[in-house]
């Protein structure tokens, strides 16, 4: 055991319970922190990971439940106040300020001042040297943030945290954007915390470094703890099977019609963040895409859909060339992108919902180019009706639909749009359980009604239920091909994933 | 009570309400402005400003924005001016005024379409570059008489009302038809609410940027005519100051301005405000100076009554 023998509790987590419109993302999760530990936190997507995490640095209030911290019990946390008690949440970069240096960004507010009340820059600098020395660090105390690397940039983050004297530090997916030896310094760097005292809670999805990282690893599953566990009691197939469960669903018993020609051909495509990919997808096809983040699977949606100009390769349509100069190209061919951020880049919020149904392809409602407004709503209301689409009046936003609602107004879309060749990112992302399993259905009536699906999910058994054939992806390579995802489980799928 | 109070100005009939109390209580401190006529000079006096409006509302409704549309109908109006002097040709100096405004708004539209910049600085860098070309053509000096052009818009009016008038309904009730029925008037307000989404749905976001920017430019020629018709001359500065006065009106009649929203209706109703506090400032003997300081302040009191939605 290489706890610290008296295990003083930094941090507890008490029955935290939080829910969204629609899912319950925590449900009575307790958790403690001793001081000393790196503990980690593991879930697939959708666990409630970063929503516990957002709750213990403030940027979230529970619902239930309580949080102790120095001993004292609060209800819920402000980010003001968790830094108070000694809680540091180090994301990526976002606190750091681009254009000061190292040492203005230490000091950010606490600057140390001269008698005469003007900023002491010579202590600021000197207190920083010693810091960044005392952690064999390489940074320069001037040196201007936003010129260093990204793996610098988290250490100058963490030195910060330090400087505030945190005593809990939540580090999120801190290898992300790490290399090999990158991230074996960013452990020794966690090491030496530990050892003085620090309790780490690490989230990442990265089994093995976790495995050789963490004294304790914490496992949660559709917002439930699942369990804590002492990392020598473990093993990478114990925990992916308590990460993935194991689901009754009624979604593998699905008809299905044989699939009919190729529609779509990729032949050694290339493009930023994906290396020589080739692939077939067919008519009546649902080809699922599996792979971790960075793997390239939402790189090669994004350049069928014309969003990312190949370097190498070609795809070919319908057996003819193909060469999107952007999305109009690609809508034109009836290939409709649906990305996972449907907020950020699917739907226009503020227009009334049946609008976006009918925005890609507004020629269907208007005659000699004038919108039709009777036409456009008669044209809409089958595909609210068959997709079950709840909504106030058909004159609401679509900013004031439910997640799952909006969803399926997507879904809608791409059927009004009549695209034949539908690019999917994560389609039941933030949605309850009975709309994804409406979501499922759907897609299904969707392939057998002759379209061809290039489904890409962070949800493996959505994956395993929906698809014909399934591509496994693995930082831009194509690594595996499973031709019958009816024998292959969530967990082995998972592995394949991870590289295994 | 606040609570009430908020709940009470939260919709956009707030607007007709305030418009009412404000003309029954100058109606009753002077009943000369409860008349046919006072009603119609109002309509002539926010003409030209509810013209130039009804542009920036498109652009406020698809997330752009022009600040150089004062400049440029000053510019325009002085071209006309111009041409009137040398060539008494009425038809060529529309013409000319036309395809400057028009031109230039879709320069605008072409500069803010490559997304290099915000709309705001890039038209605010063309507000300053058009004011200076309309002096340095002037020499600062103005162009009294517009001929023909004052007696056919200037002066003429119809069932009594003033021409001017009829141009500004007519531009508000063809623009409000753009905006409903025509794609590209749904385009504005997709590009305004989401312009990634818009994309992905394979609307050509730069190009609908560029044809909205020269209907804005459209506006402001028709504005340029109206104005220096109302005048019977033309200065090098007359447009400026309508810039800002036609995104109030906008933001005030409930555009907000960040885009996906709005109507010219709403347009209409932020101008009659600004028009009515005005001429009801007149007719109750308050100075100039302290006008500026009540419609400012109502200004302020408008959007933030309208609250963020």
């Amino acid at each position: 055991m290489n706890l610290v023998p008296e295990q003083e509790v930094l941090l507890a987590v008490n029955d935290v319970s939080k829910s969204f419109p629609g899912i319950l993302a925590l449900d009575s999760v307790s958790l403690v922190l001793y001081a000393g530990e790196v503990h980690a936190l593991i879930g697939a997507n959708g666990a409630g990971k970063s929503t516990l995490v957002k709750i213990i640095a403030g940027a979230l209030q529970p619902d239930r439940g309580n949080i102790v911290v120095g001993g004292k019990t609060f209800r819920a946390l402000t980010p003001l106040l968790a830094r108070k008690v000694g809680i540091a949440a180090v994301y990526q970069e976002q606190q750091l300020v681009p254009d000061l240096t190292v040492a203005e960004n230490i000091f950010l507010g606490k600057e140390p001042k001269t008698a005469l009340g003007r900023v002491d820059y010579r202590r600021m600098l000197a207190e920083t040297g010693e810091l960044i020395q005392a952690y064999g660090l390489s940074i320069q105390p001037s040196d201007t943030v936003g010129e260093l690397p990204l793996a610098q940039r988290q250490e100058v983050a963490i030195l910060k945290a330090l400087k505030e004297q945190a005593k809990v530090l939540l580090l999120d997916e801190p290898t992300a954007a790490l290399t090999g030896p990158q991230i074996t310094f960013m452990f020794r760097l966690i090491e030496q915390l530990r050892k003085q005292g620090i309790g780490i809670l690490y989230i990442s999805h990265h089994i093995d470094e976790i495995l050789s990282i963490a004294q304790r690893i914490t496992v949660l599953r559709n917002g439930k703890n699942v369990g804590t566990f002492l990392t020598q009691d473990v093993t990478k197939e114990m925990l992916i099977e308590k990460m993935v469960g194991r689901r009754i669903e009624g979604t593998s018993s699905f008809s299905r019609k044989p699939s009919g020609d190729v529609v779509l051909e990729v032949q050694h495509l290339s493009v930023d963040g994906i290396e020589n990919v080739s692939f077939l997808l067919r008519e009546r096809e649902i080809l699922g895409l599996s792979g971790a983040a960075g793997s390239g699977c939402r790189e090669i949606l994004r350049s069928i859909a014309g969003l990312l100009p190949p370097r190498k390769g070609q795809i070919k349509l319908f057996g003819k060339p193909f060469h999107p100069r952007g999305t109009t190209d690609a809508i034109q061919q009836g290939i409709l992108f649906m990305p996972e951020d449907m907020r950020k880049e699917g739907l226009v919020l503020p227009l009334p919902f049946p609008r976006n149904i009918t925005l890609a392809k507004l020629q269907k409602v208007t005659s000699r180019g004038v919108i039709v407004p009777a036409k456009e709503i008669q044209a809409v209301q089958p595909y609210i009706a068959s997709l079950r689409i709840v909504a106030p009046s058909l004159w609401a936003e679509t900013r004031v639909l439910s997640g799952g609602n909006q969803r399926k107004v997507l879904l809608a879309k791409a059927l009004f749009t009549d695209a034949r060749i539908w690019l999917l990112e994560d389609p039941t992302q933030g949605v309850d359980v009975e709309t994804r399993q409406e979501i499922h259905r759907l897609l299904i009536e969707a392939r057998n009604g002759g379209r061809s699906i290039l489904l890409f999910s962070s949800d493996l058994e959505e994956l395993l239920a929906l698809s014909d054939r399934i591509m496994v992806m693995h930082k831009g390579t194509l690594v595996k091909e499973v031709d019958n995802p009816a024998t292959v489980t969530a967990q082995e799928l998972l592995s394949m994933t991870l590289g295994g | 009570m606040g609570k009430a109070l908020l709940a009470l100005f939260g919709g956009r009939n707030v607007l007709v309400l305030v418009l009412l109390v404000l003309a029954l209580t100058t109606g009753i401190v002077n009943p000369r402005f409860l008349t046919l006529q006072n009603a119609l000079n109002i309509m002539l006096q926010v003409s030209v400003l509810g013209i130039v409006s009804t542009g920036a509302t498109i652009l406020l409704i698809s997330g752009g924005l022009d600040l150089s549309v004062g400049s440029l109908l000053s510019l325009s109006a002085y071209i006309a001016g111009l041409v009137i002097l040398r060539f008494q040709s009425l038809p060529l100096a529309i013409l000319l005024a036309f395809c400057t405004s028009v031109g230039f708004g879709a320069f605008n539209g072409l500069l803010a379409a490559t997304e290099r910049a915000h709309p705001f600085i890039i038209t605010l860098g063309m507000m300053t570059f058009l004011q200076g070309i309309a002096i340095a053509i002037s020499r600062g000096s103005p162009i009294n008489g517009m001929g023909g052009l004052y007696e056919i818009i200037g002066i003429r009016d119809f069932l009594r009302i003033p021409l001017p008038v009829f141009v500004f309904l007519a531009v508000l009730v063809v623009v409000d038809i753009f905006l409903r029925y025509f794609p590209l008037g749904r385009y504005a307000y997709a590009i305004g609410g989401n312009q990634e989404a818009s994309r992905l749905s394979g609307i050509r976001v730069g190009r609908v940027k560029v044809i909205l920017y020269t209907l804005n430019g459209v506006c402001v020629g028709i504005a340029a005519i109206v104005l220096s018709a109302i005048l019977d001359s033309a200065l090098p500065t007359m447009g400026s100051g309508y810039e800002l006065r036609a995104v109030a009106a906008t933001v005030i009649g409930g555009t907000p301005l960040f885009g996906g929203r709005g109507s010219v209706w709403r347009t209409l109703l932020g101008v009659l405000l600004l028009g009515l506090v005005s001429n009801s400032l007149n007719l109750m003997g308050v100075s100039a100076n302290l006008q500026n300081v009540v419609l400012g302040a109502i200004m302020v009191m408008a959007v933030m009554f309208q609250g963020s939605k």
